[in-house]
């Protein structure tokens, strides 16, 4: 799986946790930039990438990412294995 | 934080705790974006009794912030992830919980005064703190005997004790040190009436005397920390006088350490409190802050319930 499709399937992902259909996502979109995205929100995020993915995050793994492009990497990274 | 303008120790304690944790200014905008002036009058005094409290400790508020800091980002956090993985509580038992949690002195101190803060500053935890305030105390009638059982950080004692209505106070906790701790509380707040804590197992309580019974009984929090909720309810229900009044606070998909038994929806907890023999008089249900009650129960997310129950001849 390339990025640009995981980066697809995570912006999938983030509007149905994130409850805004017409969310758009970019690597530079942040927890700051969608109203919703809080830790709360955060942990669904992270669960529901570990559902559709089939990946399980370390705990540090979970709160790393600084922005969408990270989780992203991380989620490439981790398919490689 | 515009919001807070007029209430002097909401606004000492947010500052303390986004100086502590800047990145929770987003949750705490949320939190406090839509709540009433009663609400936010209740938090005042909240805040007011906390930083009086934290005065008489040492590390103080900052310590007080940091351990809340801590205690979200690294447990609370850690709970929720996994509820939302496997769809239950982490803990199965109160021995677990016990062994775990409960004999650790310093998990102990950094989880009270976590609560202590949530109880101002998530929105769930502010309205029933609200409710009880300024709903569930005003109403008690004069020369009300008054118990909690487990109370904890000491705060609804605290302001029970405040009540003119209220005449004599008691409080039950299962362990020492948080029997302890209620009394620190109580003493550096300055409470002038009678408190009178034990150490008592619900379990081993029976029956009162007769004659002995309560006014008024409050159970913030607790039933949820049980492995039999139905039981334990049961039993405080037996130390209720007819017709009195109890205050019974639980939380629906709520993933703390030691949460044992989840709830997972209000009706399942409003059919426990009927089936203990109490007749409920008015409930509430209280999403997290800043979350509707149909989103938090669809995203399977804390929802707080408030009930104000009585015991029929």
């Amino acid at each position: 799986m390339d990025r640009s499709e995981i980066l697809s399937k995570i912006t999938e992902l983030m509007r149905d946790v994130f409850d805004e259909d017409d969310l758009v996502v970019t690597d530079e979109t942040e927890a700051e930039d969608v109203a919703d995205w809080d830790s709360a929100n955060h942990v669904r995020l992270i669960v529901a990438i570990e559902e559709v993915f089939k990946i399980q995050f370390t705990t540090d793994e979970i709160t790393a990412p600084e922005n969408t492009g990270q989780l992203v990497d991380l989620v490439a990274s981790k398919l490689k294995g | 934080m515009s919001e807070m303008a007029g209430y002097p120790h909401i606004h000492t304690v947010v500052t303390e705790v986004l100086r502590a944790w800047p990145a929770h200014e987003k949750y705490i905008e949320r939190s406090f974006a839509s709540r009433t002036d009663r609400v936010m009058r209740a938090c005042d005094e909240l805040c007011a009794a906390i930083i009086r409290m934290a005065d008489t400790v040492e590390g103080g508020l900052p310590l007080i912030c940091e351990d809340y800091k801590y205690f979200s980002e690294n447990v609370v956090l850690m709970e929720q992830l996994y509820f939302q993985r496997h769809g239950e509580y982490s803990t199965k038992s109160f021995e677990e919980a016990n062994s775990k949690y409960y004999s650790n002195a310093l998990f102990m101190r950094r989880y009270v005064n976590c609560l202590a803060l949530s109880t101002a500053l998530w929105e769930n935890h502010a309205n029933v703190f609200d409710a009880y305030l300024n709903e569930y105390l005003p109403g008690l009638e004069p020369g009300t005997r008054l118990m909690e059982i487990g109370p904890a950080h000491g705060f609804a004692l605290y302001f029970a004790a405040a009540c003119e209505p209220v005449t004599a106070l008691t409080g039950w906790d299962v362990s020492p040190t948080a029997i302890d701790h209620t009394r620190q509380v109580l003493n550096a707040l300055g409470v002038k009436k009678h408190v009178n804590l034990k150490v008592q197992d619900l379990f081993e309580a029976g029956s009162p005397p007769p004659g002995e019974e309560f006014d008024a009984i409050v159970i913030g929090e607790v039933l949820e920390h049980l492995e039999d909720p139905r039981r334990a309810l049961k039993s405080v229900a037996a130390w209720l006088r007819p017709n009195g009044r109890m205050w019974i606070t639980t939380p629906v998909n709520s993933p703390f350490p030691d949460h044992i038994y989840l709830f997972h929806n209000i009706e399942e907890i409003l059919d426990l409190v009927r089936e203990c023999g109490l007749e409920i008089i008015k409930h509430e249900a209280y999403p997290m802050s800043g979350m509707t009650l149909e989103k938090a129960m669809k995203r399977k997310q804390p929802v707080s319930c408030a009930i104000t129950a009585t015991k029929l001849n």
